[in-house]
């Protein structure tokens, strides 16, 4: 695959991100080549999803940077960010098919809105993309018709409608039992292989982290504390690391984070 | 001195979200009446069917309230006007009353409670459901997406609507008239014609865009300020309506006093 541009097809650089006073993202610094799957792996508050929001500017930034194929993301005006965006496909945690629509419906919207191909012609790329997320037949069903499985295979197959060369995956197996979730992963997998596409996924699923990935990035609140192959994640010392790998639990601490605090002593 | 800073914050409030206000129909004003001549396609399909939702389907119900209230207003004012022997000025006392004022204010409260809490619901669960989120990443604007095809619904549905409104509280009135004053059918129309100038008609016109624009962007500045859950979408709902009314009477207020001191 060629590209016009130099470096990484995604890079993050020293991200600072806040949600109201809260700190989410602390200088958070990543790359993503062109053709890798990155992990991010993490705990719940990590973090993890606020980063993926920040690459497909759902989210503004405290400060730090994000480029999108060397193309600083915070700087561009929505349209040429819309551009961007038209080549990258996003699957959220929960789907987020829109509940109004058919499934072909939902699948076709992008093409429908975003070029002037014929009708025709979107329908038959939009079985297609359903046939190569396996949900041939289910064109006509609404979204509540279809199981949790069905659903986030739906919303692949329209995050895939643009023929993007960027995918992002919040939480794809969060929900889903394990052959259901396995089946997500191959998927992944599949489209690694056959498109060459770069690849995000968000999880805490350590099974499917390392079936899937070329690189892992491990967060803990708010900041990077590995990156590597799954091997060198696997060796590596950071006592949370090695936390996450064996399943331990958070040491009871005596003393409650100040923010769970009652405020004691107050006049009431 | 708390009490005067409380009621300083809450003017800065109102004062914000009037700003807000006006940034997002900035925003789909110019989705709406400058991209078009920038070469870029609108796409009529969905304002076609948001116009059936806001118009068509309305007018049974609208035009029932406002035959009633233009039957009320005939009612009210030959009380009035009976003692002073001039019972035949009911029928433009009811005509003049439903073109300047009645007709274009029901229209906007019906339609305020009927399709600007629609808006209110249909962005909020968007916004819940992750689904606003979903058309920002595939690189669609919400608000062209969203509120566009609402502007401009509701820009070509009320003065349609405020037009039918007047005529069925004419009637309403005139059904009160020719029954119980004896007036032929013609009488009534003859009174009707001679009473109304087309000033009266369009600047309750002028009124109902006014607030086909109120409607529109309360509905939608509450869908997309959803914060939470179901629960959020409640209360944006309730108060779409609530804000939407208020400020339809305050427009309604400035334009009224407007067209009375430039007549």
């Amino acid at each position: 695959m060629r590209h016009d541009f130099e470096g990484p097809m995604i890079r993050v650089v020293d991200l600072v991100s806040h949600y109201g006073e809260r700190l989410i993202l602390n200088h958070v610094s990543l790359d993503v080549g062109a053709g890798e799957t990155m992990v991010i792996l993490g705990g719940s508050g990590a973090g993890k999803s606020t980063l993926l929001r920040h690459i497909i500017r759902l989210e503004r930034p405290t400060s730090g940077h994000v480029y999108i194929r060397d193309q600083d993301a915070c700087c561009l005006s929505e349209e040429r960010f819309n551009l961007l965006r038209a080549k990258m496909g996003m699957l959220f945690q929960s789907a987020a098919l829109f509940n109004s629509m058919t499934v072909e419906e939902n699948v076709a919207l992008p093409l429908r809105e975003l070029t002037h191909l014929e009708d025709s012609t979107i329908r038959i790329m939009t079985r297609m993309k359903l046939e190569l997320v396996g949900l041939g037949g289910v064109e006509d069903y609404m979204p509540s018709e279809l199981s949790g499985g069905m659903k986030k295979r739906a919303g692949l197959a329209r995050a895939l409608a643009m023929d993007p060369d960027i995918l992002l995956f919040d939480e794809p197996s969060a929900g889903l039992d394990p052959i259901t979730a396995a089946g997500i992963d191959s998927l992944i997998l599949k489209l690694k292989h056959a498109f060459m596409m770069t690849i995000v996924v968000v999880t805490h699923e350590m099974a499917s982290a390392f079936v899937i990935a070329d690189r892992i990035t491990v967060m803990h609140h708010g900041e990077v504390i590995a990156i590597g192959t799954p091997d060198e994640i696997r060796a590596n010392p950071h006592p949370r690391v090695q936390q996450f790998l064996n399943r331990t639990p958070e040491i009871e601490t005596a003393e409650a984070p100040a923010y769970l605090r009652p405020s004691e002593g107050r006049p009431s | 001195m708390q009490a005067v800073s409380q009621i300083g914050q809450s003017v800065i409030d109102a004062l914000a979200y009037v700003g807000e206000l006006a940034s997002l129909s900035a925003r789909a004003a110019g989705f709406t009446f400058l991209a078009p001549f920038r070469g870029k396609s609108m796409r009529l399909g969905r304002a076609f069917s948001q116009a059936m939702d806001v118009g068509v389907r309305a007018l049974p119900i609208l035009s029932l309230i406002t035959f009633f209230i233009g039957l009320i207003l005939a009612l009210q004012s030959a009380y009035e006007l009976r003692k002073f022997g001039a019972i035949n000025f009911v029928a433009s006392a009811v005509a003049i009353s439903m073109t300047r004022e009645l007709g274009p204010l029901i229209t906007a409260i019906v339609i305020a409670g009927r399709s600007g809490s629609a808006f209110a619901a249909e962005i909020g669960t968007m916004k819940v459901a992750e689904e606003i989120d979903a058309l920002e990443a595939m690189g669609l604007n919400s608000v062209k997406y969203l509120v566009v095809p609402k502007y401009l619904a509701m820009l070509v549905m009320m003065p349609c609507l405020t037009l039918i409104s007047d005529l069925a509280g004419i009637l309403g009135g005139g059904l009160f008239e020719i029954w119980q004053l004896d007036q032929s059918y013609f009488t009534f129309l003859f009174a009707t014609r001679d009473a109304l100038v087309m000033r009266d008609i369009w600047t309750g016109l002028i009124k109902s865009l006014i607030f086909a624009l109120i409607i529109t962007k309360v509905g939608c500045y509450e869908g997309f300020s959803v914060q939470g859950g179901a629960e959020g979408v409640g209360k944006a709902t309730t108060s779409s309506v609530v804000v939407s009314i208020f400020l339809i009477i305050f427009a309604d207020v400035v334009f009224t006093a407007l067209f009375y001191y430039t007549a």
